[in-house]
Parts: C-alpha cells; sequence; structure tokens
C-alpha cells in the first residue's frame, strides 16, 4: 500500500491551538488598532467571479492568481487582494450611501506560489478609505500603517514614498530599467530623499507637510525609482520596509479609478499589510 | 554591517581586489582558506563566499545585503534582486556553438540544444522566433553536440579555447557578461547609504 500523503499545499496555513491563539491575539491587536482609528470591518468573498472581479484587477494579479471553473463553467477566482473586492461592493452596494468610507479587513488572500517565496495563502490585514481625496487622508494612511507596524512591535521603520508623475518624461527604456530594478541598465541610482528629489510634484509637497505635521519625517523618503508597472495608483504611493522583515512588510497608495472600473467614481487611498511576514519575524524573535 | 554574497572563484578573487583598492581588507582570505565568511578589519562588511548560482538567492530572500554576480546568472535565474553597478571584470558572453564539421550553419526548428542556462536559452529562441528542445547539463557541455546527445550547445565563454580544442565553432552570441553589484529592496531602503557608499567607492576604485 503506498504511504498516504497527508501534507497541505506549499505556503498554506495550518495553526495549532497555541498558534491559533498566537494569530488572534495579533488581529485583535490590529483590530483595535483600526477601530480606535475609526476604520470598520468588512468582509469580502473567498471566491468571485473571475470576469466580475477582474474589470477591476491589476494585471500582475491576474497572472499570480488562483482561477477554476465551477459546476455550471464558470470561471471562478480566489480573491488575490482585498482592495479590488472592497472596490466591487463599494460600487455595486454602497454607491447610494453618502461616504467617506473608512473600512479595513484582516483576513488571507490567495495567489499561485510559481516563486517558492511566494505564499499562496497571504494573511493581509489592511485599510481601505474611500470617498476622500485629500493630502491629509493619504498622510494619515502613511501614519495608519506606520503605527500599526510600531504597536505590533517595530522600531526600525522606513517608507519609501513615489508618485506615478515620477516616471513622466522617461524614455520608456528607463522606464523599463527602473520596473525591472535595473539600475545597471538604467545608467544610474535613481535618487532616494527628502522631499528636495521630488520637489517638481505638487502632491507630494502637499503631502510631505502633511507628515512632517504628524511627526514621520524621520521615517518617510521620497523615490524617484518607485515606478510600476501597471498604472493602478494614481497619486502618491508608498513601500514600507522594517528592520527584521526581510521583504516588503506593507505598500499602498492612492487609486482614485479603481472604483469607477466597476461603474461609481470615487477617490480612495488605502494600504495592505503582509502579516504573514509580521508573524514569521514575531516568532523569530 | 553589510553583508555581501561573492561568488566562488575569479568573482570572488576579483572583488576582493577591488576591495583592497579602496582600502576594504578582510581577516580572512577567503581564496585560500576553508572558511566561508570573514569580516573586514573596519567591521563594516563581512562577505560570505558562495555558489555562484546561489549570490541572487542569498541577495533576494536577504540573507545577505549585497551581492557579487555575473550577469549570466542574474538573467538565467532571474531572482528579484536590484542591479546596481556593472563591475566590469568577469567578461565572458553567451553564445550558441556547433561542431566544426556540421554541414550547415543554422539553426532550425526542433533543433536540440545542450545547455547549463535553459531559461536564458528558451528565452532568446523564442525571439529569434525557432523552435528548440532544451537539453539540460551541469556541466561538460561541449560534449553533447560531439557525442550526437544535441546539435549546439548554448553556454559561457571567455576565450573559446575550450570550444576550439573541442571542435566546436561559435555560430551567434546572445549576451556579454561582466559581474554586477547587486542589493534587495528591503537592504536598498533600510541600509540605503551604506548600499550607496559602498557602490560609489567601487565605482572610483575602478576610475583611479
Amino acid at each position: 500500500m503506498p504511504v498516504m500523503n497527508l501534507f497541505t499545499p506549499f505556503g498554506v496555513s495550518e495553526f495549532l491551538p497555541e498558534e491559533a491563539a498566537r494569530h488572534n491575539q495579533l488581529t485583535q491587536q490590529i483590530s483595535q488598532f483600526f477601530e480606535s482609528e475609526g476604520f470598520l470591518p468588512i468582509r469580502t468573498p473567498v471566491v468571485e467571479y473571475f470576469d466580475a472581479l477582474s474589470k477591476g484587477l491589476d494585471p500582475q494579479l491576474v497572472a499570480q492568481s488562483i482561477r477554476f471553473f465551477d459546476s455550471s463553467g464558470h470561471l471562478m477566482i480566489l480573491r488575490p487582494d482585498h482592495t479590488t473586492p472592497i472596490a466591487r461592493m463599494v460600487a455595486s452596494r454602497l454607491s447610494d450611501r453618502p461616504g467617506p468610507f473608512q473600512f479595513y479587513y484582516i483576513s488571507p488572500v490567495f495567489r499561485n506560489t510559481h516563486a517558492e517565496d511566494t505564499p499562496m495563502e497571504l494573511f493581509q490585514a489592511g485599510v481601505e478609505w474611500i470617498g476622500t481625496s485629500s493630502p491629509q487622508s493619504d498622510a494619515q494612511v502613511i501614519r495608519h500603517c506606520v503605527e500599526l507596524l510600531r504597536t505590533t512591535g517595530f522600531k526600525e521603520i522606513r517608507v519609501d514614498i513615489g508618485h506615478p508623475a515620477l516616471a513622466a518624461g522617461l524614455k520608456d527604456a528607463d522606464r523599463d530599467a527602473l520596473i525591472r530594478n535595473d539600475y545597471v541598465r538604467l545608467g544610474r541610482l535613481p535618487e532616494r530623499g527628502p522631499i528636495a528629489v521630488a520637489a517638481h510634484i505638487p502632491e507630494l509637497v502637499a503631502l510631505d507637510t502633511e507628515l512632517h505635521a504628524l511627526n514621520l519625517g524621520d521615517v518617510i523618503r521620497y523615490n524617484t525609482g518607485l515606478i510600476r508597472e501597471f498604472d493602478y495608483y494614481t497619486g502618491p504611493h508608498f513601500e514600507v520596509y522594517a528592520q527584521g522583515i526581510r521583504q516588503m512588510v506593507a505598500c499602498g497608495g492612492r487609486y482614485d479609478r479603481l472604483i469607477s472600473k466597476f461603474g461609481h467614481d470615487c477617490p480612495a487611498v488605502g494600504f495592505a499589510l503582509n502579516l504573514s511576514l509580521i508573524q514569521e519575524a514575531l516568532a523569530q524573535c | 554591517m553589510l553583508t555581501l554574497a561573492i561568488a566562488k572563484g575569479y568573482l570572488m578573487s576579483e572583488a576582493l581586489a577591488r576591495f583592497a583598492n579602496i582600502g576594504i581588507r578582510f581577516e580572512d582570505d577567503l581564496t585560500v582558506s576553508r572558511k566561508l565568511f570573514t569580516v573586514d578589519t573596519s567591521g563594516q562588511y563581512r562577505i560570505l563566499q558562495v555558489r555562484p548560482w546561489d549570490v541572487p538567492v542569498y541577495v533576494a530572500r536577504g540573507a545577505a545585503d549585497v551581492g557579487v554576480s555575473g550577469f549570466d546568472v542574474l538573467e538565467e535565474k532571474q531572482d528579484a534582486v536590484i542591479r546596481l553597478i556593472d563591475l566590469g571584470f568577469g567578461a565572458c558572453r553567451l553564445i550558441i556553438a556547433g561542431a566544426k564539421e556540421r554541414p550547415f550553419n543554422t539553426l532550425f526548428h526542433d533543433i536540440r540544444v545542450a545547455t547549463k542556462y535553459p531559461n536564458a536559452t528558451t528565452a532568446h529562441f523564442q525571439k529569434i522566433g525557432i523552435k528548440a528542445h532544451i537539453i539540460k547539463l551541469y556541466g561538460a557541455i561541449e560534449l553533447a553536440p560531439i557525442t550526437g546527445l544535441s546539435d549546439v550547445i548554448v553556454d559561457l565563454t571567455a576565450t573559446g579555447k575550450t570550444l576550439e580544442e573541442n571542435e566546436l565553432t561559435i555560430m551567434d552570441t546572445i549576451f556579454h557578461s561582466t559581474a554586477q553589484l547587486i542589493t534587495n529592496a528591503s537592504s536598498f531602503c533600510l541600509k540605503d547609504y551604506e548600499i550607496r557608499t559602498l557602490t560609489d567607492r567601487l565605482l572610483q576604485g575602478s576610475r583611479s
């Protein structure tokens, strides 16, 4: 008789009671923080129709997504992020309510593990602030992200801020080199530093004033090389790194055009934090 | 402190020479010692001696902040690393070669290609529109066409001497390769100043 294989797929989590307790403790700490900042919980479905959700999905996320057919032959998708299903929900079910909305979520997303270091089930905690467009809300979202990391025990935190306007005027070859992080082909290292490196972008200047007012001046820097392949973000966007975590721990930004892809025009800003990385780092110390 | 992963062999000795040029000296000489890591006398840099194919893995996963890797390895493995500067040494090229006495010197569909570089080879043959059958080997690639295992090979060559001695002739160059300094997004963000300082010093050292 063959040996029965009891493995689970790579990168899915199963928690024994003590691990589940630690996980719950962390998620409670996070939800308390979000609620104290005025955010309300929201839940999106794990499984959606691909045709509906993909209207708003970044092509990169589509490529990473887990898809399958249901018994009637509909193409289904496991949610690869939270922002897109929340945008769909806002457009389809909340368009008649007056905003703005401040939502938070703490749940996993699912992605294909083509690279051996991408887990299939990735726990995320994040917020979406929908219906406002101002440097104040952009700055607040960055503050929420930094404070959340501080609350969970990380001290040395750095936020890299970019903007789609940084790519304006770049030659195609240079833009491509930046997307690929190939500074050899670019011929120089992109500048990273205080607002002086991005002083030609008024939106970032306004954001910088707000961030300094929130005492985040030491944590943030502007990265002129932070260019994204797809124009998902419409304003300031950011990546967060913390001492003790070897990958990007959170990212976010302003995405004013996403909800309109589902039929309701509405600005929004948010971030998603990789809770799996946090749990891993906390387990090691 | 910055941790650097450097490919064992020629790239290690060249890198150590560049470091010595800019005044960075290490406690142990990894080219002769059996130790796999050492720290420099100022305590600012730690180097790890790893296999050439492992350098981007150490860097991409943050076990090292910075790495010295051949362009060929970066192109083949496509790990998520940031390429900082070209270091200029370790020059070689990835070539297509076939047997000298072959009656024709052209590529054709379903051609059998033996190589240590299946990804770079697949990408190249796709680009030129030829359907290739890749045979992955781990070394002594030159034997493949001689023994009829493959029609051609894709391999790295510096001087072309090994190809010559094994009666192979170069048909095309896929890319030229030199050593590059690489990092990962997390290290580059958290140790921006240290990494830029090292980059500047190495660039100045190679100019003077």
